[in-house]
């Protein structure tokens, strides 16, 4: 197929998806509107995780904490001043905190940017380590953010967190991001920085001897999945309009890590699907926490029983099937005609 | 700060750090042999306290009996993780197994929120041990003494264990070879299992004697101790239990003695291991008394 | 006699108390095929690992093309210009035969990682022109029809091809490699040897190899340097190694040597 035959293809595919965003904006109640936004986000840090995890090879369970950093930079740019001097009663808010102020574009980028600093800042002294240490360590990382956040007061509002975080975080936005999130990263991917950081996860000696700078290649790789965590992050502070330390604890990682998993390590399509089925079944089973009244029946709700069906999906397709749950499928176009021509051959 | 209360803060250290270490060991003898994190061990630990709370409570067992049917409960546990989750995964790179960890720890962890729910359980007093001692102006509970004494007993059985019986010997030899150690008629997966039953058991212990020196247990109570029980195995070097046992030491008395000494720090009380963790990450990856390992070329 | 293009001089290896390799003094001449043979853990692969930067001599010092090397990374030295291949084949075992050869060229790659999503003409450019080159490659060791397969899905010989072929994209100007002829059948080895000669003629390099196949090893040298329990015991010709009592008493013992001289 046409190199410009697929751009156009793609374009196509967008506005029917800008065609059915813009139904939905005004069709669908909030709270499938609601879901909607949380697949976006979702997204985001799905893909965001796998470039480092699945594609790069370094097991990272920091996601929250680069989460946590966008969602506070991002808050605290769009909360207006007069809202933030009522809100920090513990402590007074300090300057220059205090009256800084961005438009949302801006205050998401700074986010990411902030978050793929401290992302290259991490990785100096951890990537060196291989595979299960780099997860404990970017962990480590991850609960020493949340602490900070904890006790940073003046900066943070402390245990309290910050509410009331202006929700511009709607459809348009979210999906703005999330489509230059996908293009950006299948973009890297397909050029041959790719390759080096498929070769990095292959065999990292042989990267080096091919000429490769890995540590710099995996920097790379991860301060740009910090950044989009650090996107991820604000769009879901402004999308829950309330952040407090407490919400960016490992919990949020082992959500990622799951839709990641769950879709397929290194598959982008995996990815988005794994977003999208994770992100419905998080909410569908919702009702099994919360009491259901039928009439005059009353099915109590059990707290906890969510988190045990997703452990046990997880455990389930780490065991049985590795690849997730598309097989490591990855959408083309040119895939597509493929089948379709070889279904038409078959009739 | 005076000398009691220094006297004070110093067996608190003793007691919290000998517990770390107890749980440590279940950490660095796993990792030892799979090269594993066994990321649900603080869950495991967890188990161990609401085993006696049960016994103690709902079976009406005396103490004794109460604290040998944790022991034996949460080995039994322990062996089961492995075999469900970790075993299918011996050939599978070493990350999936890790994760298959990760996933048993949330498990394990809802499991409990479900059956037992996240109100903490009230572990009844045991009088005699924790009835306040004075030395002069020194309070002590007779449970901060017991404690290090019961670890060292245990650790010592440990390493006679490990360097006198065959077992033992099979143990070491796998964290050596496993593959050698198989062609030589050990029965590898056995010994694996055992080395499970006996982190667990460790474990078991420690939750027992942690429950009853801070009497509120719940669903999540293992998550804390756990991350510092791990990074208390990394700082002494992963593979050796007395390193182990020393990395818990040193990570109690880190904890005790600095907020001891800066109450204005307590608050990030929980990020001294962490940081002491990518602290000994970058300078001494193999830790006090670990051995190296290098990637052959 | 020229400046040659890589020269060692008492490179030496520590390994806590074991030293693997010792004075380690070699000179090699620009455009030639010459062989490191020497019985099993004599310290050969460790003396490539030296040469490419896996390790840091405890002592002694590495020149290249008039450069010191000595303790850069391998990544410095793979830009430097010289590739290797490894012992047991070493792909990138989830890539294409392609993708293979293309990630080694990233180290003459101009257009910098951001370039790509960016749509920058030139690096756009610059792609398509290291695939081109890379089918060039694969034209070369005959592997332009698997182009797409996965490399590590290749029969035995066509990996290792593919292996020198993916270092030969490196653009080096030397090329080392660790037992080439490894698990291959005569009739293989003998092409390898052809291939060796037609590799060095179009590329204009200069080859080292560590080899155990002595037909390969006394076929393809010009020049053989023998190693055991690292140091070098023996340099010359082929016909003067196959001649030299000491190679003989390293590679089948003393009382061999003794059998063979009389």
């Amino acid at each position: 197929m046409k190199h410009s035959t697929k751009i156009i293809l793609n374009i196509a595919l967008i506005a029917c998806f800008g065609v059915f965003l813009f139904w939905a904006q005004g069709n669908l109640d909030g709270y499938k509107v609601q879901i909607l936004n949380l697949i976006a986000v979702n997204t985001i840090l799905a893909l965001s995780l796998n470039l480092i995890y699945g594609y790069t090879g370094m097991f990272s369970l920091g996601h929250a904490g680069f989460m946590a950093i966008g969602a506070y930079v991002c808050a605290i740019l769009i909360l207006p001043a007069a809202q933030k001097e009522m809100m920090y009663i513990l402590e007074p808010v300090i300057w220059p905190f205090s009256v800084m102020h961005a438009p949302f574009f801006a205050a998401v980028l700074a986010a990411g940017l902030v978050a793929a600093l401290l992302g290259l800042l991490i990785a100096l002294p951890v990537l060196r380590l291989g595979g299960d240490y780099l997860g404990i360590a970017t962990l480590g990382f991850a609960e020493i953010i949340r602490i900070v956040f904890t006790n940073i007061t003046p900066i943070t509002n402390g245990a309290l967190g910050l509410k009331g975080i202006p929700a511009y975080a709607n459809l348009p936005w979210n999906f703005f991001w999330c489509i230059l999130t996908i293009y950006v990263i299948v973009k890297l991917l397909s050029s041959n920085f790719g390759n080096c950081l498929r070769a990095i996860r292959d065999d990292e000696v042989a990267a080096k001897a091919m000429g490769i700078n890995t540590f710099r290649c995996k920097a790379i790789s991860f301060a740009v999945g910090a950044f989009f965590a650090g996107v991820g992050g604000a769009l879901m502070g402004s999308l829950i309009t309330t952040i407090d330390p407490k919400m960016f604890n490992f919990q949020l990682t082992f959500n990622i890590l799951m839709i990641v998993v769950v879709g397929g390590l290194g598959s982008i399509t995996g990815s988005v699907i794994g977003a999208v089925v994770i992100t419905i079944l998080l909410e569908w089973l919702r009702f099994v926490e919360y009491t259901v009244e039928i009439g005059s029946f009353v099915i109590p709700g059990v707290p906890g029983m969510r988190m045990v069906i997703f452990s046990l999906v997880l455990l389930l397709i780490i065991l049985y099937r590795r690849e997730g749950i598309i097989g490591g499928y990855e959408f083309s176009w040119d895939d597509l005609v493929k089948r379709v021509n070889a279904r038409r051959g078959r009739k | 700060m005076n000398s009691d209360m220094f006297i004070q803060h110093f067996f608190n250290a003793l007691m919290l750090g000998s517990l770390y270490g107890l749980i440590a060991i279940g950490y660095t003898m796993v990792y030892g042999i799979l090269r594993l994190i066994n990321f649900a061990h603080g869950d495991i630990f967890m188990l161990g306290s609401y085993f006696v709370f049960f016994g103690v409570t709902a079976f009406h067992m005396p103490w004794w009996a109460a604290a040998l049917f944790s022991i034996v409960a949460t080995a039994a546990t322990g062996i089961m993780v492995d075999r469900v989750a970790y075993r299918p995964l011996r050939e599978a790179p070493r990350i999936s197994a890790l994760i298959s960890a990760i996933g048993v720890s949330f498990f394990i962890e809802n499991m409990c929120l479900v059956l037992f729910t996240g109100v903490p359980k009230p572990m009844p007093r045991l009088e005699a041990l924790v009835q306040v001692l004075q030395f002069g102006n020194i309070r002590i509970l007779p449970l901060t003494l017991i404690v290090p004494v019961v670890s060292f007993l245990l650790v010592a059985g440990l390493l006679w264990m490990l360097y006198r019986t065959k077992p033992g010997l099979a143990m070491r030899a796998i964290s050596k070879d496993i593959e050698t150690t198989r062609l030589m008629g050990v029965k590898v997966n056995r010994i694996i299992a055992l080395t499970f039953a006996i982190g667990s058991a460790l474990a078991a212990a420690a939750g027992i004697m942690w429950a009853l020196r801070y009497p509120q247990i719940n669903p999540f109570m293992g998550v804390m101790p756990g991350f510092k029980a791990f990074i208390a195995a990394v700082f002494g070097g992963i593979g050796s239990v007395q390193g182990a046992m020393i990395g818990g030491l040193i990570l109690g008395f880190m904890e005790i003695m600095i907020v001891a000494f800066f109450p204005a720090l307590s608050g990030y009380r929980d990020a001294f291991a962490f940081i002491l963790l990518i602290l000994i990450l970058f300078v001494k990856p193999t830790g006090l008394m670990g051995e190296k390992l290098e990637d052959k070329i | 006699m020229k400046d040659p293009v890589l020269k060692t001089t008492g490179v030496t290896m520590k390994f806590g108390g074991l030293t693997a390799v010792e004075k380690f003094d070699i000179a090699v001449e620009e455009g030639t095929i010459s062989s490191l043979i020497g019985p099993n853990g004599a310290g050969k692969t460790t003396c490539f690992n030296i040469i490419t930067g896996f390790y840091r001599p405890t002592l002694g010092s590495v020149i290249f093309m008039g450069r010191d090397i000595t303790g850069m990374k391998p990544h410095q030295v793979c830009e430097a210009g010289i590739a290797r291949t490894f012992q047991n084949i070493r792909l990138f075992a989830g890539g294409t035969v392609l993708q293979n050869v293309m990630t080694a060229c990233w180290v003459r790659q101009k257009s910098p990682w951001w370039s790509a999503p960016l749509l920058l003409p030139g690096a756009l450019r610059e792609e398509r022109e290291m695939r081109d080159k890379s089918m060039e490659l694969l034209e070369a060791v005959d592997l332009a029809h698997l182009a797409k397969e996965i490399a590590t899905g290749l029969p035995y010989g066509a990996q290792r091809r593919l292996e020198i072929a993916r270092a030969l994209a490196t653009q080096p100007k030397f090329l080392l490699l660790d037992e080439p002829a490894a698990g291959m059948n005569p009739q293989e080895s003998s092409e390898l040897m052809d291939f060796i000669r037609k590799i060095r003629e179009q590329f204009k390099i200069t080859i080292l190899l560590i080899e155990h196949d002595m037909k390969v090893v006394m076929g393809i040298s010009e020049w053989i340097r023998v190693l055991d329990y690292g140091a070098l015991i023996a340099e010359g010709t082929p016909d003067e190694i196959r001649a030299n009592p000491k190679v003989i008493e390293a590679y089948l013992g003393k009382e061999a040597a003794v059998y063979v001289k009389n």
